[in-house]
């Protein structure tokens, strides 16, 4: 796997995944590993898992958005791992969608994700601990 | 003072981790239990006892006060006879039960509630000097432990004392300290920040001074196992094996061992050694505990433990933003954490804590000094480069008081960025103690 070396490079807001955000699905060695969905925009996504994957520098992932009666879903999108972090309590992977590589009508779908979730998301009130 | 060690009858609603249970009321062979004694590890063992028994024996501690050695009385004419009365019951404990550990975080009607008595520029110096003393502590622990020397755990109350009067004096001076990271001595450094932030989080809970400190000593001493993992295996760079995995993951069973061969280790950071990995859904180690039966402190080291772990930077990895490390505890909660601590440690540590390189959206770089307790995302902040990133007038910006930019812009944090980007190290500013240009003393 490679570390990540455009931390500061990234400029897009990496929005906080919700409760409408579903968990998701890793794919990698012929093998499925379900990941918590962490934080996400239309080019990656962060997730974190308590199962050890295989380390590889490629994987492809499936995840799901339901809001009210809209659901997207998108599954088998190729991704490159950018940083991999792993702890005793469970592992973080950065993953960049192989934006070249997807169907126009899926990167579609990753872009509508990414409005949904912005419109759900507060900025001065990440957590939604203000309303607490 | 001499302690003897009795046998006291209790009933099993009286039962709690810990006890050494040495009799039953009815034949060990009447019932399911194999071990003819046993201590009290989790509450499955007082569920069977429970079912199973109306009282047991427990192993007790009984202090006494023995009178003075008196001389010899004079014979003779003045010889008068005095008798010498028994010696004095002052205390009466169950063996490895000297207190009743809290099971949950202060109510709102007992909350301590804590004011900074001076600011985190005039208290750095001395959180500074705290900082290295107990560093040093630590690593002779961990190495003392590796060499076969025993634990002093006076050695480590101390360490938490000096820690824990920094904390209570000025919250954010040893926060600034957790963000410097030395690959070469994470496991020292990890325990040592876990501690800092443990204390700072029981500080935040409302909880009195002696709690604070007693889970300080259990985050100092969360990881004391790790002194049983070889060095090559721990600093190893690079993912573990699978063996070397489990191995680490036996860190947690060391620890209680090695704890509870000491004869005065407090049995919560026994169980915190023991039990921080556990999680709330079950499926944690070493004993894939439930909920409830994981104790309240080590939920909170499990917080502490997970974000130092994430935002630090081990040698094999690279370390991530507080607001990483938070949207996956936000994340977890629930699941790995407990919800309700989980929402108040994000509140006590904020997106941007103490001592985090942050870049506006004006393009100027800064580092948080200190936080408002009721806006977070609104700190105080040194400016220490200007938009072109060139070091500029070194000046304090209040972000709580709107503070404005050259162009009257208000100043809005865009994102943290690792200590280092841009030449800017917080290690520069703690070694002058907080000394911008053009001043020749602390800020305050």
């Amino acid at each position: 796997m490679t570390t990540d070396s455009s931390t500061n490079k990234r400029k897009l807001v990496r929005l906080l995944c919700n409760a409408s955000f579903g968990d998701s699905v890793l794919t990698c060695s012929e093998q499925s590993f379900v990941a918590k969905s962490i934080n996400y925009n239309h080019q990656g996504i962060c997730v974190f898992t308590f199962q050890r994957i295989p380390e590889v520098d490629t994987l492809e992932i499936g995840f799901s958005y339901q809001q009210g009666n809209e659901e997207v879903v998108v599954d088998k999108i190729p991704c490159q791992v950018v940083y991999a972090l792993f702890t005793e309590t469970g592992d973080q992977f950065g993953l960049r969608f192989l934006w070249d590589d997807i169907d126009p009508a899926v990167q579609e779908r990753l872009r509508r994700i990414e409005a949904l979730l912005e419109k759900n998301s507060d900025d001065q009130d990440r957590y939604g601990l203000n309303h607490q | 003072m001499s302690k003897t060690v009795k046998e006291l009858e209790v009933t099993v609603d009286q039962l709690e981790l810990g006890m050494r249970v040495v009799r039953l009321d009815r034949p060990w062979i009447e019932t399911d239990f194999l071990m003819q004694g046993f201590i009290i590890q989790d509450q499955s063992d007082i569920d069977a006892l429970v079912r199973q028994c109306d009282s047991v024996y427990i192993e007790a501690i009984y202090e006494t006060v023995a009178k003075p050695e008196r001389r010899e009385a004079p014979k003779g004419l003045f010889a008068r006879r005095r008798s010498v009365p028994p010696p004095v019951k002052v205390a009466v404990q169950p063996a490895g039960s000297l207190k009743k550990a809290r099971v949950a975080r202060p109510a709102a009607g007992e909350k301590v509630t804590y004011i900074n008595k001076i600011n985190t520029e005039r208290e750095l110096p001395a959180a500074r000097n705290a900082y290295s003393s107990a560093k040093t502590v630590v690593k002779n622990i961990m190495e003392g432990i590796r060499i076969g020397r025993m634990l002093d755990m006076n050695q480590a109350r101390e360490t938490v004392d000096h820690i824990v009067d920094s904390i209570l004096r000025s919250k954010d001076a040893l926060a600034w300290l957790t963000k410097i990271k030395d690959k070469d001595e994470y496991t020292a450094e990890h325990s040592l920040n876990v501690c800092i932030l443990s204390a700072t989080f029981a500080r935040h809970l409302g909880h009195d001074e002696k709690e604070i400190r007693e889970i300080a000593l259990c985050g100092l001493l969360h990881d004391v196992g790790k002194s049983k993992i070889p060095d090559e295996i721990l600093n190893k760079e690079g993912r573990f094996t699978d063996e070397e995995f489990d191995l680490m993951r036996q860190h947690t069973t060391f620890g209680r061992n090695l704890l509870m061969s000491l004869p005065n280790a407090d049995r919560i950071a026994i169980d915190v050694a023991h039990s921080h990995h556990e999680r709330l859904d079950g499926n944690g180690y070493p004993r894939g505990l439930q909920a409830h039966q994981i104790p309240y402190n080590a939920k909170v080291i499990a917080l502490t433990d997970s974000y130092d772990a994430i935002t630090s930077s081990r040698c094999y990895d690279r370390a991530r933003a507080s607001m990483e490390a938070l949207d996956i505890i936000y994340k977890c909660k629930g699941t790995q954490f407990d919800d309700e601590l989980a929402l108040e440690f994000i509140k006590c540590i904020g997106i941007y804590p103490p001592g985090s390189v942050v870049e506006f959206t004006n393009g100027e770089v800064g580092i948080i000094v200190s936080t408002d307790e009721k806006n977070k995302l609104r700190p105080r902040v040194i400016i220490v480069l200007d938009a072109d990133k060139n070091p500029g007038r070194e000046r304090i910006v209040d972000l709580n008081k709107g503070a404005v930019d050259d162009n009257q812009q208000q100043y809005i944090i865009a994102r943290e960025i690792p200590n280092g980007q841009f030449g800017v190290d917080i290690r520069d500013y703690l070694k002058k103690g907080l000394v911008i240009q053009g001043q020749s003393k602390p800020l305050g």
